[in-house]
């Protein structure tokens, strides 16, 4: 009894599936039984419960196997949680009499790890769990699961998406990937599109998952209305597996279960993907449903600012909507700065209310149909224009830290002058380049040069031979040159710079009279 | 209940054989002895490995199941030097393992047991068996490991032989006859293998002299040799690269 009241509070803490289903495993195995939602898990493809068509083409890309080696050699199991990949994967195994080798996310899953134990595995033979041998030679095959494979990332998984794309291509046995959201494997790895077969798994019908509820309460001896197993399966909103557990929870200790019961759950706490947040926030105009969109989002508010940003227009197409949500979502811009700028996250709250309830409010009509949502070109846009950005922060710094102001003066008032004087005045570039060190990348962006052209390399070449020459020079300074270096100095110490105080003092004389 | 005493040599032996392919082993033990019998994480090798009574200085036990980390021993042996006696106690109420080494006591946390599988040795009629020198085996592999990643072992009535063939070069180990202590073979066996587990398996051999290997075709090798002078008794099986079409 210890164990249920234990499960059954966290489980009212948590609402969350995963650390359920964890924690009822492992209190269960204490006490010698399994979880209902793996005691009931099926045994061969037929008896998964929902998706027939995807079931369907899982056994006949096994099937292609039978035959030896086929193109597609992997294939990608995408849907919500609890809609049966796992389940399928492992019921296709069994019931083509394969070996097993799961990686899920409990699971090192670095480079070496996957080479380790899913590249060896693909490569050779193999020993089943009981210690049989199957041969491919005679039909016999592993399968190796990847769950969760959207989830490799990070630090301790450095490598691994790349160790799986690497695996597909040599595999000689089957591989099943397993995903919530295939846009985050497939951004990691766009090979992985075409190398794999992609299948998906849609939210479980109700009238399935009550069908299933019933049979289970039959065999445990449980007795249950219809009401209340409509109620569950409701609930759980197409998600087979949380509505075994939730039956599970509610079952431990009792014979019976009423509908009251069910109400103990609250809310499920489900993640969804950017793309049904937009659909939620864009197709309703129900202030509340728009907000709880984004709850349930993993997104950070900026990001799903640009997501509106960029998809608004696709989906708005009177004007005074889509001035209007803009308008909304101007203003949390303005919000999400204010929380940049002061670290006040409290002002997130304002951020997303205008976002997404003040976006959803926004329209007048309704909006119908199919909507292909676009990535934020500016994030794409961003990340292309990383290399030029970098080199022009940079030449921006040389020149400010030269001329004594900002990185925004240089760059917006300096930076033109600067050029026409680069491209135009005789000597102006070579000095310049010798007393602000710039290098070929800088010099090409600024004439609009190849880095590797003539041009570029002309002029590098000369500011040298400015430098062998005013070594020869230096010995003779005169005493009043000596004086300027000194009072040079005492400005450069006081602006803690590091050019040399001779090379400013030359670049003086010799060029800045000309601005 | 478990409670005995053993060389850090010996334990060293055995730790080594299993770590060469698992990380987590579960120890069957007996008034007998102790055994193990795993499946490598890839399910391409297993291992079965024996130690009996006799290996231990000391063995005083009741039939249990013990899940140990193999990484936590290995850092336990690391304290103990040469000649070093280790105390092993299973203390049951808090489900530890319980290691003195000199003067050091080290609490272990045991594994839980019950996702780990329990595989049976499978009856594989491999139809050639010879008996070859370690160190010829190793130098042998130490050659083909700098050119290929896999190596075919062929057995054929009058002598044994390892070929490794690379993009560009190849190297091959030949033993006649005369060489071996023991060949049995009718007809030619040959069977390819993946280097990295067959190079480890043969490096976990240790000192042991000599080494039993069973071939057939496309088929697993059967490695065996003995271990804690004689008291124990490890098998490993190899399933072969699958040679693509």
């Amino acid at each position: 009894m210890g164990v249920s009241k234990i499960t059954y509070f966290f489980f009212l803490i948590y609402h969350n599936e995963e650390a359920l289903t964890y924690y009822l495993r492992n209190s269960f195995k204490a006490s010698m039984n399994v979880d209902w939602a793996e005691k009931y898990r099926p045994k061969r493809l037929n008896d998964v419960v929902g998706n027939p068509t995807a079931t369907k083409e899982l056994r006949d890309w096994a099937e292609t196997w039978e035959r030896g080696t086929p193109k597609k050699k992997a294939v990608v199991l995408v849907g919500d949680p609890g809609v049966g990949k796992t389940s399928s994967a492992l019921a296709l195994a069994r019931e083509f009499g394969w070996g097993i080798v799961e990686l899920n996310a409990s699971d090192l899953r670095n480079a070496d790890a996957i080479r380790k134990v899913a590249t060896s595995g693909a490569l050779n033979e193999t020993f089943t769990d009981s210690g049989e041998f199957v041969s491919t030679r005679h039909g016999g095959r592993k399968l190796i699961i990847l769950d969760e494979a959207d989830n490799i990332f990070g630090k301790e998984d450095y490598g691994g998406i790349q160790a799986i794309v690497m695996t597909i291509r040599e595999t000689l046995q089957p591989i099943i990937l397993i995903v919530n959201d295939y846009y985050a494997l497939v951004r990691r790895s766009p090979a992985l599109k075409s190398m794999c077969h992609t299948i998906r798994f849609s939210g479980i019908h109700k009238s399935s998952v009550i069908k299933l509820l019933r049979t289970i309460c039959q065999n445990e001896d449980i007795t249950v209305s219809n009401e209340t197993l409509n109620a569950l399966a409701e609930h759980s909103s197409g998600d087979l597996r949380s509505a075994i557990n939730d039956l599970e929870s509610l079952s431990l200790g009792k014979r019976k279960i009423s509908e009251k019961d069910v109400t103990v759950l609250g809310f499920r706490d489900y993640r969804i993907n950017i793309f049904k947040a937009l659909t939620g926030i864009f197709r309703t105009t129900s202030y509340n449903r728009a907000l709880e969109s984004a709850y349930n989002l993993n997104e950070d508010p900026e990001h799903l600012l640009l997501w509106i940003d960029e998809n608004l227009p696709l989906e708005y197409k009177k004007h005074e909507d889509l001035a209007s949500a803009y308008y909304s979502l101007s203003r949390a811009s303005i919000f999400l700065g204010r929380v940049r700028i002061r670290q006040h996250y409290k002002l997130w709250g304002y951020a997303n209310d205008l976002m997404t309830a003040g976006v959803a409010v926004s329209k007048t009509s309704s909006m119908r149909g199919y909507t292909k949502y676009q990535f934020p070109s500016w994030l794409t846009k961003m990340s292309q224009t990383r290399g030029i950005r970098t080199l022009q922060k940079s030449l921006n710094e040389k020149l400010s830290s030269h001329y004594h102001t900002s990185r925004y003066v240089a760059q917006i008032e300096m930076f033109p002058y600067f050029r026409y004087l680069f491209e135009n005045e005789k000597d102006f570039n070579i000095y310049a380049i010798r007393d602000l060190d710039l290098d070929s990348e800088e010099i090409a962006y600024i004439l609009g040069e190849e880095t590797d052209s003539p041009t570029v390399k002309h002029l590098l070449e000369k500011s040298k031979d400015l430098d062998k020459k005013k070594k020869e020079e230096k010995p003779q300074l005169t005493g009043s040159e000596k004086g300027k270096k000194e009072q040079d100095k005492g400005r450069k110490m006081r602006d803690t710079e590091d050019i040399d105080a001779k090379k400013a003092q030359d670049l003086r004389q010799k060029n800045l009279s000309d601005f | 209940m478990f409670k005995a005493k053993i060389k850090a040599e010996t334990l060293k032996e055995v730790v080594d054989v299993i770590s060469a392919l698992v990380d987590e082993a579960k120890f069957n033990i007996t008034s007998d002895g102790v055994s193990l019998r795993a499946v490598d994480p890839a399910h391409v090798a297993m291992l079965d490995l024996a130690l009996q009574k006799k290996g231990f200085e000391e063995f005083k036990a009741k039939e249990c199941e013990l899940g140990i980390d193999i990484d936590k021993l290995k850092d336990v042996l690391k304290l103990a030097g040469a000649g070093d006696i280790l105390d092993l106690e299973h203390d049951e109420d808090k489900n530890k393992l319980i290691l003195d080494v000199g003067n050091i006591t080290r609490r272990m946390a045991l594994v839980d047991t019950a996702g780990m599988s329990d595989p049976k040795v499978p009856n594989l009629n491999l139809p050639a068996k010879l008996i070859v020198n370690t160190n010829e085996l190793r130098r042998g592999l130490r050659a083909a490991e700098a050119v290929s990643d896999h190596v075919a072992l062929i057995a054929s009535s009058d002598s044994f032989e390892m070929v490794s063939e690379g993009d560009t070069d190849s190297v091959n180990l030949k033993l006649p006859k005369a060489l071996l202590k023991e060949l049995d073979c009718k007809e030619n066996q040959k069977s390819l293998f993946s280097l990295d587990y067959f190079s480890t398996m043969v490096k976990a051999i240790g000192s042991t002299p000599e080494v039993t290997m069973y071939i057939g075709t496309d088929y697993p090798i059967n490695l065996e040799f003995d271990i804690a002078e004689g008291n124990g008794h490890v098998k490993y099986l190899l399933a072969p690269r699958i040679e693509s079409e």
